[in-house]
């Protein structure tokens, strides 16, 4: 086990990580900037004589590469911390929000907003009502079963996250082919690039709402990953800990769905790295999976829109790098357990 | 320090405990005896309020079921049985959840904590096991940290589900004497066994659950060989032996004639 001081320090060093990779982000992109004249930028902000060029550079970086940055480091955060909430309600490390079908049911609820051209926040709606309808719908049928394997939970979760998904087929079906259907196909497919600066303004307080009461509660978390009754022996009221947390957890998940579509394995990865850098104390492992999540995100969504001349929808890239993460999960898991 | 009175325990529209009525003082080794599925655990999530019952259960005077959760805790800890922590913390992690019952929602446990979890290990000798993980540390050591988080908690009750079960013969000994002793440090310990020599051996005081009954007693009454095969279905003998001048008694399966043994 590492001491304190050891995990203080990690956590430190990844928050001095995530700035970097922040500053970093905020140079690269389809316009060149040179390096000289990005760093005067930043040092210039707020001060009344910057000369034209910088301002360019300014007007540029808040209005369009900060917008992005900044919701792709508060989503990366906040679906990682979400991601490892779920793993910790349900005692189950291979559970994570597009697993028990919130990330489907909130898409879904989102798509049926763009499908009635609504408006973002009728949408954010939307999409958390029917997230939280897909989870509760996972949680009520898997209890109904009173199975005991921890596989029946994921199973029942592929079940409501395939129906969710022909829901959402279906609103492409009927949807316009000029207008909704690529609306939806595209933003599916999980892209930050469409991000305005009053995005930001909606998404990211929501975003840190959903996350502050995971954040503050996490010494519990702990505990209620003991399973329910040990933890309701140690003093934790099982049943409001679990509504609250699952509300949290789902809110993150139904604004980053409705800003960004579907970015899987974030959640059920990132988790899993910040348990091997800091041990399973959340107290540690909370905040280095959402400043974990926030760096891992950011660096994709900048392969994102960097590697080839045109974007790459993120939730290609995130697929490609969870998909054999997953399998060597269900490898260690499925080891014979030592006694 | 534990009354029980009228309590009735149904589960899934069956009655499983039917009018309990009994009082255990402090500072006793209790050994809860009954067969598979008579409701040994029921019994114990009857007294953590974790399941619906009729009756009334007090706590060092106060009404468990009007207790909020943290408040309970303080009274009572819990040991289940088949400890499988899904993830993998420290022993020292461990113990100290034992003292989340004390923390207000948002806190974390801070100096006054971990010095409780530090004197909870080492009293009972495991200090040394604080940085292992819990899931490679050995099933008794295992046992001696739940325990530890227990003394953490700071209840003067604690349940524990069937300690000895998946424990060698040592570190059944272990555990027993270690509840003899913090009986006599003043808790009441109440564990279930399916080994009726732990309970001739190192109870106070024994629970025997039958047909959904509850009978209290001391060992020497309780159980004789006519009981004890009755509980269990099955012809035993109590025989008593001088073990280096004391008087130890035991019990020892019968020979009986079984239908499906006789078919083999």
């Amino acid at each position: 086990m590492k001491s304190k001081a050891k995990r203080r320090l990690l956590l430190l060093m990844l928050l001095f990580a995530l700035g970097i990779v922040f500053v970093i982000s905020g140079y690269f992109g389809k316009y060149p900037i040179p390096f000289s004249a990005y760093i005067q930028a930043l040092i210039n902000f707020g001060q009344s004589d910057t000369p034209v060029n910088l301002q360019r550079i300014q007007t540029i970086l808040l209005n369009i590469r900060w917008p992005r940055i900044i919701l792709a480091v508060l989503i990366g955060a906040g679906i990682s911390v979400s991601g490892a909430t779920y793993q910790a309600l349900f005692q189950n490390p291979m559970v994570s929000q597009d697993i028990l079908g919130a990330s489907q049911g909130a898409a879904f609820g989102a798509a049926l907003g763009l499908f009635f051209n609504q408006a973002y926040e009728i949408i954010v709606l939307w999409s958390f009502l029917l997230g939280l309808t897909a989870v509760l719908l996972v949680l009520f049928l898997e209890r109904l079963i009173r199975g005991h394997s921890k596989l029946n939970l994921i199973l029942i979760g592929m079940i409501i996250s395939s129906l969710f998904s022909s829901a959402v087929s279906f609103l492409k079906l009927i949807g316009d082919p000029t207008n909704t259907l690529p609306a939806i196909t595209y933003w599916l497919m999980g892209s930050l690039s469409g991000i305005k600066p009053q995005d930001v303004y909606y998404a990211a307080p929501l975003l840190l709402i959903g996350m502050l009461p995971l954040l503050l509660l996490r010494w519990r978390l702990n505990v209620i990953s003991l399973g329910n009754e040990e933890a309701a022996s140690l003093g934790i009221n099982i049943r409001l800990l679990r509504l609250i947390m699952i509300t949290a957890a789902t809110l993150v998940t139904a604004v980053a769905v409705s800003v960004s579509g579907m970015i899987g394995w974030v959640g059920l990865v990132v988790p899993h790295f910040a348990r091997l850098l800091l041990g399973n104390n959340y107290r540690y492992t909370l905040p280095a999976t959402a400043l974990g999540g926030g760096i891992f995100l950011l660096l994709v969504d900048d392969c994102a829109r960097l590697l080839t001349t045109s974007e790459i929808p993120i939730g290609i890239l995130t697929s490609v790098i969870g998909a054999p993460v997953f399998l060597i999960l269900i490898a260690q898991n499925s080891q014979p357990e030592r006694s | 320090m534990l009354r029980v009175t009228n309590l009735n325990v149904h589960y899934a529209q069956k009655l499983v405990l039917q009018q309990l009525n009994f009082t255990l003082p402090a500072g006793q080794s209790v050994c809860l005896l009954g067969q598979n599925g008579a409701g040994k655990t029921t019994f114990f999530r009857a007294i953590l309020n974790t399941i619906a019952y009729q009756g009334k259960i007090v706590i060092a005077g106060q009404n468990t079921k009007k207790l909020p959760r943290a408040a309970l805790a303080k009274k009572v800890a819990y040991i289940p049985q088949n400890h499988e922590a899904p993830a993998n913390f420290s022993v020292f992690e461990m113990v100290l959840m034992g003292t989340t019952a004390n923390l207000k929602p948002f806190q974390q446990p801070g100096k006054a904590e971990e010095k409780r979890a530090l004197a909870a290990l080492e009293r009972l000798g495991i200090r040394y096991l604080q940085h292992d993980y819990f899931g490679e540390i050995s099933g008794g050591e295992q046992q001696l940290v739940t325990v530890a988080r227990s003394v953490a908690q700071n209840s003067r009750v604690i349940l524990m589900d069937e300690p000895c079960a998946n424990l060698d013969f040592g570190n059944q000994m272990m555990v027993l004497e270690m509840a003899r002793e913090l009986a006599r440090q003043g808790f009441l310990i109440i564990q279930s066994t399916h080994e009726p020599n732990h309970a001739l051996n190192y109870a106070d005081q024994i629970l025997l659950l039958e047909k959904q009954r509850m009978t209290v007693g001391k060992p020497d009454k309780l159980l004789t060989s006519q009981r004890l095969s009755r509980l269990y279905h099955y012809p035993v003998k109590v025989v008593t032996v001088n073990v280096d001048g004391q008087q130890k008694r035991f019990c020892i399966a019968a020979r009986k004639e079984l239908k499906h043994v006789a078919n083999l």
